[in-house]
């Protein structure tokens, strides 16, 4: 009697997956890293309330424990300073960029993957189409169109990367739409609306969900290259822009690069931790096991 | 029982996992068979079948599954002794097996033909012109019309009746001392099924071969099978020629598995009645159980039928029983 | 007779599918052909057939799953495959549906209280005290106890599954249900409990049900009228003991005589009406007789000339050139070729 010996109130597949991706290792040290890259992002300017753009001491002054603790840039500006401020921003458009790329994403797929037919074949043109754009130039594109700002780069980057996650969704959608529990939800009665938001798309989030925290390693190495190619917002200090602004000092002077260069290293490597965990914790394959 | 049995099976257990979390999946079974003989093993899904079948094939999945104690025996020779170099000779050469699902145990990118002449190459040493002339005759052999043209075709190109013919011709190719069928119809219609069952049974009388049959069908049961044993919670709970265990069922399991089902003899007149219900499932592997399996679901039980399982007795001709109700006296 | 509740009149599904050179005329699936079918009001239909017959598209055409192309479908004399909007909804509310598969057909993601309450959600029945109360008792009802209703499916065995699907589908307070091949996918010591579960709804609720099945045992437990399908259309059509205890189409014997059976051993098999092969497809159904190609009595103008559906004996048709009625009482040629060929 398999379900009368447990308990009457079953866990909910959600928390299941969170307990599973609790115990593995791998995800836990990713999920401290950027813990800590967060706090360090949002606590870190109250701590050192000084302007990341003033100038400190000599230019290019090595790290030293007198003056500044990771040295300055061709300007002067410390380091540590911008380390520090420009944390928040490269966080931010990181995240609101994986953001739009994944609801684009799962917007196009999910309704090109329901409908199917026609509709399928357009927005899947469209998809293509985006696909063979060099993404990079493209994002270029769009911000020298507009003015660079936070907003209009993580746009941009969003407008660019969604068509893997509109791929993946697309996929999922057909496989579940012809599962017997989505014919259950047309027996009786059930809207469109309802059937693609509320029945298919839940169970196709646990590898939408790893793809989405993929995306947003990805975002932020691609704000790293808008800001290297002089493309960021350069009223606001982020890693990317304290790369491109020193690049050409990199022989002589390299911890004006190489310190954000580490940070943005370790922000993508606690996000791939990440999503290498929730793959693990949201493949039922693996669940299974005992 | 005869000396020159083709298999005998001694003690068999099959154990899953270790420390805390041990499942036995298959206790102390055991049972014979002679030359040229189709036995069937029947019981739910979860019952060990497949185990079984799995276990004389040396196939238990290893981690977490293994053989923990017992004999089989194939003609003299004890499997479990053998190495594993001698043990894929044996595999394919004297015994050979089909499964439920066709489609699954074809690779769909490789004609079916280049299949069966891969299995002839590996085991017969033929290649090229011979073993595409044996593969069309196997074909042949199995009733597949136009065998030269089906020799080329994919296995997706195939019905599933065909498809289970060609893997009935990749089993025999060989030429095996045992062939073990495993559900080999489930996934075929009904009239297709009545097909696979007539060429199973010519090749076996033309080739000499032992069958075993897993079902859980018992009417393919009567039909096929002159021997039968009934397997519940990973145990033999009753075993004896087909026409006895049928006529005079002496396990309540097997007395509940052959009047569960609805058959075309009943009375169809006026208002069926209900049909007398086995009531609960198959018990997880994982509960840890002392006593008779069937215990839970049994309706002649006794107190002392969850403590101690019972040993099999003696109750007929070579009918063999596994229950309280049957034995002398109590524990 | 009681009145009719359902009736089919010639139904039509046709599916087109594209072929992979894009200037071919797409094929055309035949997957039902001009197929007509009454149910009653209280009484079980079954639809029997093998895979490819048609049985799951004619259901999914009544629950308008699939788009019919040409024929109706009328639910007391509503045609179902014209509505559209709110008289739809009410409609949805008096057919419900049993799947095969009790794992695929509930969603793994919903607890089983809100599966069996979702079709009251979606259709605005009652407020939410009572859709809570009437989920209680539906669980007692199917046999499963309330507490059960914060599990997740798959803490379910396949039969607590298929009772769930059973409480969902009366959830509405049908009318009529569909039993697509309700058994099939269980263990056979379950299927007995879903059987017992199904005939005791059926007598407590006065439901009709259209019960699918490939199993001609099954059916001959459950229906009280029989309709067999081959290749998109009926063969024939009878009430239960008349078709169980004098079968006339050619391909319903082979159907029945193809039925492993307990009771006659292995001498079963000798008096086996054979079929060769395997139904053809309904893309290029033969042009004659759909059953002809593998008839073991098939004459020539069976190959040449569809023969239409003729009422033999009262309510029983058959699609079949070659029976006769001798003496007022219909004769099936295949008697004789069995006893000749024995």
């Amino acid at each position: 009697m398999s379900a009368n010996s447990r308990p009457a109130h079953g866990e909910h597949p959600t928390r299941e997956a969170l307990r599973m991706f609790a115990r593995s290792p791998v995800a836990v040290v990713g999920f401290a890293l950027l813990g800590a890259i967060v706090a360090l992002a949002l606590l870190g300017p109250m701590l050192m309330p000084a302007d990341p753009f003033d100038i400190v001491a000599a230019p290019l002054s090595p790290p030293s424990f007198q003056e500044a603790l990771l040295g300055t840039d061709q300007q002067g500006r410390d380091v540590l300073t911008g380390i520090v401020h420009g944390g928040r921003a490269t966080l931010a458009v990181g995240l609101s960029a994986a953001l739009v790329s994944v609801l684009i994403g799962i917007t196009v797929g999910a309704i090109a993957g329901f409908f199917g037919g026609t509709i399928d074949e357009i927005l899947m043109r469209v998809t293509e189409f985006f696909q063979v754009l060099p993404a990079l130039l493209f994002s270029m594109v769009l911000v020298t169109l507009f003015t660079p700002t936070l907003m209009t780069i993580a746009l941009s980057i969003g407008a660019v990367s969604w068509t893997a996650t509109a791929r993946l969704t697309r996929a999922e959608f057909l496989k579940l739409k012809e599962l017997d529990f989505v014919a259950a939800e047309h027996v009786i009665g059930a809207g469109k609306g309802r059937i693609i938001w509320g029945v298919i798309l839940p169970n196709a989030l646990p590898p939408l969900i790893v793809s989405a925290t993929f995306a947003i390693g990805t975002a932020i190495l691609f704000e790293a290259s808008l800001s290297f190619l002089g493309l960021g917002d350069p009223n606001r200090m982020s890693w990317g822009l304290m790369i491109g602004s020193s690049r050409s000092y990199i022989l002589s002077s390299w911890w004006a690069v190489t310190f954000p260069g580490c940070m943005i290293f370790l922000t993508v490597l606690a996000v791939s931790l990440i999503g290498d965990g929730l793959n693990d914790a949201l493949n039922p394959k693996l669940r299974e096991r005992r | 029982m005869t000396a020159a049995g083709l298999l005998r099976i001694e003690g068999l257990s099959v154990e899953f996992g270790s420390g805390d979390n041990l499942a036995r999946v298959l206790n102390d079974v055991a049972f014979e068979m002679k030359p040229r003989e189709t036995l069937g093993i029947v019981g739910e899904s979860g019952c060990g079948k497949s185990m079984t079948a799995l276990a004389i094939m040396r196939l238990v999945p290893n981690p977490p599954g293994r053989i923990s104690a017992g004999r089989i025996v194939l003609g003299g020779e004890d499997l479990l002794q053998a190495t594993d170099a001698r043990m894929r000779d044996i595999r394919g050469n004297r015994i050979a097996m089909i499964f439920q699902e066709p489609m699954t145990s074809l690779n769909p990118v490789f004609t079916v033909g280049s299949q069966i002449a891969e299995s002839l190459t590996l085991h017969l040493g033929l290649s090229g012109a011979a073993a595409r002339a044996r593969g069309v005759e196997l074909l042949k052999a199995v009733g597949i019309p136009s065998p030269e043209q089906r020799f080329d075709a994919y296995p997706h190109q195939l019905s599933g009746g065909m498809r289970q013919r060609v893997m009935i011709a990749m089993a025999i190719a060989c030429e095996p001392e045992l062939l073990i069928a495993d559900e080999p119809t489930t996934a075929l219609d009904v009239t297709v099924q009545a097909q696979i069952f007539d060429l199973l049974r010519s090749i076996q009388q033309a080739r000499g071969m032992g069958l075993i049959l897993i079902t859980h069908d018992m009417g393919v049961i009567a039909e096929m099978t002159d021997r039968v044993v009934v397997m519940y919670g990973g145990r033999v709970v009753e075993q004896g020629a087909t026409r006895d265990v049928l006529a005079r069922p002496a396990h309540p399991y097997t007395r509940g598995l052959v009047a569960c089902v609805p058959t075309l003899e009943m009375d169809g007149d006026g208002e069926p009645a209900d049909l007398p219900e086995i009531p609960g499932v198959v018990p997880s592997i994982w509960e840890l159980q002392t006593g008779c399996p069937f215990a839970d679901r049994c309706n002649v039980v006794l107190p002392w039928c969850r403590q101690e399982m019972p040993a099999a007795t003696l109750i007929g001709v070579a009918h063999w029983v596994a229950c309280w109700q049957r034995q002398e006296g109590r524990p | 007779m009681t009145a009719p509740i359902l009736e089919i009149k010639d139904l039509q599904v046709h599916f087109r599918r594209r072929r992979l050179n894009p200037l071919a005329q797409p094929e055309v699936v035949r997957a039902v052909d001009r197929v007509s079918l009454t149910l009653n009001r209280g009484q079980t239909v079954g639809l029997v057939g093998e895979s490819g017959s048609g049985k799951t598209t004619v259901a999914r055409a009544i629950l308008r799953l699939v788009p019919t192309t040409a024929g109706s479908i009328e639910l007391d004399n509503t045609r179902l495959d014209e509505l559209s909007g709110g008289r739809s909804h009410e409609n949805r509310r008096r057919i419900q549906y049993i799947f095969q598969d009790p794992y695929s057909s509930l969603n793994p993601r919903v607890r089983a209280g809100d599966i069996v309450r979702s079709p009251l959600d979606v259709m605005n029945i009652g407020d939410q005290a009572s859709r809570d109360a009437r989920v209680s008792e539906l669980f007692e009802a199917v046999g499963l106890r309330p507490e059960q209703r914060g599990l997740f499916p798959h803490q379910f065995s396949g039969g607590q599954r298929q009772r769930i699907n059973i409480a969902r589908a009366l959830a509405p307070d049908p009318d009529l249900i569909i039993c697509d091949e309700p058994v099939s996918a269980l263990d056979v010591a379950i299927r007995a409990q879903i059987l017992n579960l199904l005939q005791r709804l059926k007598r407590q609720r006065a439901i009709t049900y259209l019960f699918i099945s490939h199993d001609m045992a099954v059916v001959k437990h459950m229906a009280d009228e029989v309709a067999v399908m081959y290749l998109g259309q009926i063969v024939e059509k009878a009430p239960r003991r008349s078709f169980f205890s004098a079968p006339l189409h050619p391909y319903s014997q082979a159907l029945l005589s193809a039925v492993p059976r307990v009771g006659v051993g292995t001498a079963g098999s000798a008096g086996r009406i054979r079929l060769s092969g395997d139904p053809p497809s309904p893309i290029a159904p033969p042009p004659g007789c759909r059953f002809a190609p593998r008839c073991p009595i098939a004459e020539s103008r069976c190959h040449q000339l569809p023969p239409e559906l003729r009422e033999l004996a009262p309510a029983h048709s058959v699609r079949c050139h070659l029976i006769e009625n001798r003496g007022g009482a219909p004769v099936s040629p295949m008697s004789e070729w069995v006893a000749k060929h024995d």
